[in-house]
């Protein structure tokens, strides 16, 4: 059998796994990242683009007042009791220094910021997700440490169960089955699971009807590794769809969250059914409770104008051009076009412009567009949309329990020695909802201080 | 009204098709296990018979699917875009190879639909055996007027309004019924998408299908074999598709553009 070693050894080959293999390298340690997809890039480079961080100097720029304090408080507020407050600060604590690392490392941020799920203030800072794998996989190869082995999977996690401690991987690779040692340790980075349906089916049964999106490799490799060592899993209850996914159209591996500017989320029976202001996990959960597990986004002319064509979730125009939209003149007749009882829609529509006027929605107490940002507006202004909308898994957003730094933690609350984890494997950081960003951000964030972690215990 | 519109369905390309051969014992192309899903003309096709009825509610659409069991799911699908009726014409057995078949073979599918249709619709290719002959050949072998690579049919007093493009010019046809037209597609008649209500009712839904009379087509070409005939060697300098791990193709094609830089470089 052949047999590798390194400093440190990512299982993954995402946005999380190479933050960790740069962190690490131009720390001056040799890492190896096992891929076992022909192509990196993972979930990671399928997703929005969108990164939370709070107190850029594009924020600024942009007059936005924004803070780690804030940041922590709006994701303490979603995630509930059920998100790790050790994490959320970790997450809060090093995610400017990501942001200023990035762009250090030449990544080019789109010059609009919104504010999306689970937001007080515009903090999406949005990229193309691909070219910055690309670019952080590239930045990796320049400092000569970084070995990348593709179409490489990891199989199980060598473990000295004397010392409790992990050593290694035996991988699978192009030639065969190899032995690779870590010397300071593994680092998980190897994604969730939406698409191991046996797994959805076991934590998810509530999924069964939403849409599920994901890197191909996203099967839980790296869940079941350190499950089977032991590990504790956080947040495995809390799987939910994220709501706004198209659910005919293949085309679009996004969702479309046009209630964020002001649209409102009706049913089949044309009621709404949800505070459309909510995180899109929560609007996902109530989506997948109405008939048919569907909904439309009902909005007029200048709430789809009202768009950003450079952030995909928001990006109206391109998906009207595409006949995702459903159009008319009138409520009456886009109701017809959606098969939705007229008068149910354009009572519903009247209530709600009635609650806008008077500031208090009575039904379900919208407040703002999105979370504690943006004054409602009236739907008024022809023409009208409906964009179909139902849930989507995108990330699982649930797994491995961590420490602050990475560690792996087993079902007695112990270190797993040389285990660490980054990204969608991690379980505990979202909670009950889960913000825009938040996702691609922990994996940047994470893996880094997964990188220090590893050559601290090494150096101790 | 009555507009027949007729499907043919191909295998979804996202998959990969792993053989390539006849079903043992059947002249079918093997292709069990294999999603369906509509080509870009149906889809055209189906949407232009939709606009139809969009603008002229009198105007009652049939969609019909040939095949056999294996597209019951596709039938499904085409149902969840509420045609006043669906149905699948079964062909268990009976192979497109031969056009004079297939024109027959679609005629009946007709006549099951309606028996005098105002408009008949279908792509400009019909499937993955059609050389593009078949909407002429039909409307040919059924005495209906044809217009072919229409993008777009209207009605106005009481005649088809077809249009097509013509090089630089656009055309319109005005066929009396009973006419049939083939629909190429276009970003016009992109079809739409079903509402997520209509596609869990027709999952739930009966699939209606008809049966030819046994040897009602005959047939003058059989299939004995299918198999990938590899391409021809092709001379220095034709294309060549780079494969392997992306970096490595990323080098070679920057090398090659070194090469052809210092070979042009005086």
């Amino acid at each position: 059998m052949e047999s590798m070693e390194a400093d440190i050894l990512i299982v993954g080959g995402g946005a999380a796994g190479f933050a960790c293999a740069l962190e690490a390298a131009e720390r001056g340690a040799t890492v190896l990242v096992l891929e076992k997809q022909p192509e990196t890039g993972g979930s990671s480079a399928m997703s929005g683009g969108c990164l939370a961080f709070a107190g850029t100097e594009m924020q600024r720029e942009q007059g936005i007042e924004d803070s780690a304090e804030l940041l922590a408080n709006d994701l303490k507020q979603l995630g509930g009791t059920d998100a790790d407050p050790a994490l959320i600060a970790a997450f809060a604590t090093h995610q400017l220094e990501t942001y200023d690392w990035l762009k250090a490392h030449g990544q080019v941020f789109s010059p609009a910021l919104e504010a999306s799920s689970g937001q007080s203030v515009p903090r999406v800072h949005t990229v193309d997700p691909a070219d910055m794998v690309r670019l952080l996989a590239a930045r990796c190869r320049t400092t000569g440490k970084v070995t990348l082995l593709v179409e490489t999977a990891a199989r199980r996690l060598q473990h000295d169960p004397a010392a409790h401690r992990v050593t290694g991987v035996l991988a699978e690779g192009r030639d065969g089955p190899i032995d690779i040692r870590a010397r300071n340790g593994v680092v998980l980075a190897s994604g969730g699971f939406s698409r191991n349906p046996d797994l959805v089916r076991q934590f998810a049964p509530d999924c069964e009807h939403a849409v599920f999106v994901g890197g191909a490799g996203n099967v839980g490799d790296g869940l079941r590794m350190a499950w089977a060592l032991g590990a504790d899993l956080r947040d495995m209850a809390q799987i939910k769809g994220t709501f706004g996914k198209h659910p005919t159209d293949e085309l679009n591996n996004h969702s479309c969250l046009c209630v964020y500017k002001g649209a409102i989320a009706v049913n089949q029976d044309g009621r709404r059914f949800v505070d459309e202001s909510l995180s899109y996990k929560l609007l996902g959960a109530a989506c997948l409770r109405q008939p048919y597990g569907a909904a439309f986004q009902i909005l007029d002319e200048p709430i789809l104008r009202s768009g950003d064509n450079e952030v995909r979730i928001l990006d109206f125009e391109r998906r009207l051009e595409e006949g995702l939209f459903i159009q008319a003149d009138t409520l009456e007749g886009l109701a017809r076009q959606i098969e939705v009882p007229e008068e149910m829609l354009t009572k519903t529509v009247a209530d709600y412009n009635a609650y806008v006027d008077s500031g208090e929605d009575r039904e379900f107490g919208r407040k703002h567009l999105v979370h504690n940002h943006g004054a409602l507006r009236r739907i008024e202004t022809a023409p009208f949309y409906a964009y179909p909308s139902t849930a989507a898994v995108y990330g699982t957003y649930c797994g491995l329990r961590v420490d602050p730094a990475m560690h792996v933690i087993d079902v007695f609350g112990e270190r797993i020695e040389g285990l660490l984890a980054a990204g969608e494997v991690v379980g505990g950081f979202h909670g009950n909802a889960y913000m825009t960003g938040s996702a691609l951000g922990k994996a940047l964030v994470f893996g880094r201080i997964a990188a220090r972690t590893a050559l601290g215990a090494a150096a101790g | 009204m009555q507009v027949v519109v007729l499907l043919a369905g191909v295998v979804d390309p996202k998959w990969r098709l792993d053989r390539l051969g006849l079903r043992p014992g059947t002249e079918l192309a093997d292709e069990s296990g294999l999603p369906r899903r509509l080509s870009p003309f149906d889809e055209a096709a189906l949407e232009t018979a939709l606009k139809l009825r969009d603008a002229d509610p009198a105007v009652r659409v049939t969609a019909v699917l040939p095949g056999d069991v294996g597209s019951d799911a596709l039938l499904r699908g085409v149902a969840a875009f509420r045609p006043d009726r669906a149905f699948r014409f079964d062909t268990s057995g009976l192979a497109p190879w031969d056009p004079r078949a297939a024109v027959r073979l679609l005629g009946l599918a007709v006549g099951a639909a309606c028996g005098c249709p105002d408009l008949v619709l279908m792509g400009r290719e019909f499937g993955d055996c059609d050389d593009g002959v078949l909407p002429a050949a039909l409307a040919e072998a059924q005495g209906w007027r044809f217009c072919g690579l229409a993008h777009a049919v209207a009605i106005a007093d009481g005649r088809f309004v077809a249009h097509r493009i013509r090089g630089p010019r656009e055309e319109l046809l005005r066929l009396p019924p009973p006419a049939l037209v083939s629909i190429t597609n276009d970003r016009g008649n992109r079809l739409r998408h079903p509402l997520m209500k209509n596609v869990m009712l027709a999952k739930r839904g009966p699939v209606e299908v008809v049966t030819p009379q046994a040897g009602a087509i005959p047939r003058a070409v059989v299939a004995r074999s299918l198999a990938v005939v590899p391409p021809p060697q092709r001379g220095a300098g034709a294309c060549r598709i780079l494969s392997g791990p992306v970096d490595a193709q990323v080098a070679e094609l920057a090398a090659y553009l070194r090469a052809r830089r210092q070979a042009a470089a005086p």
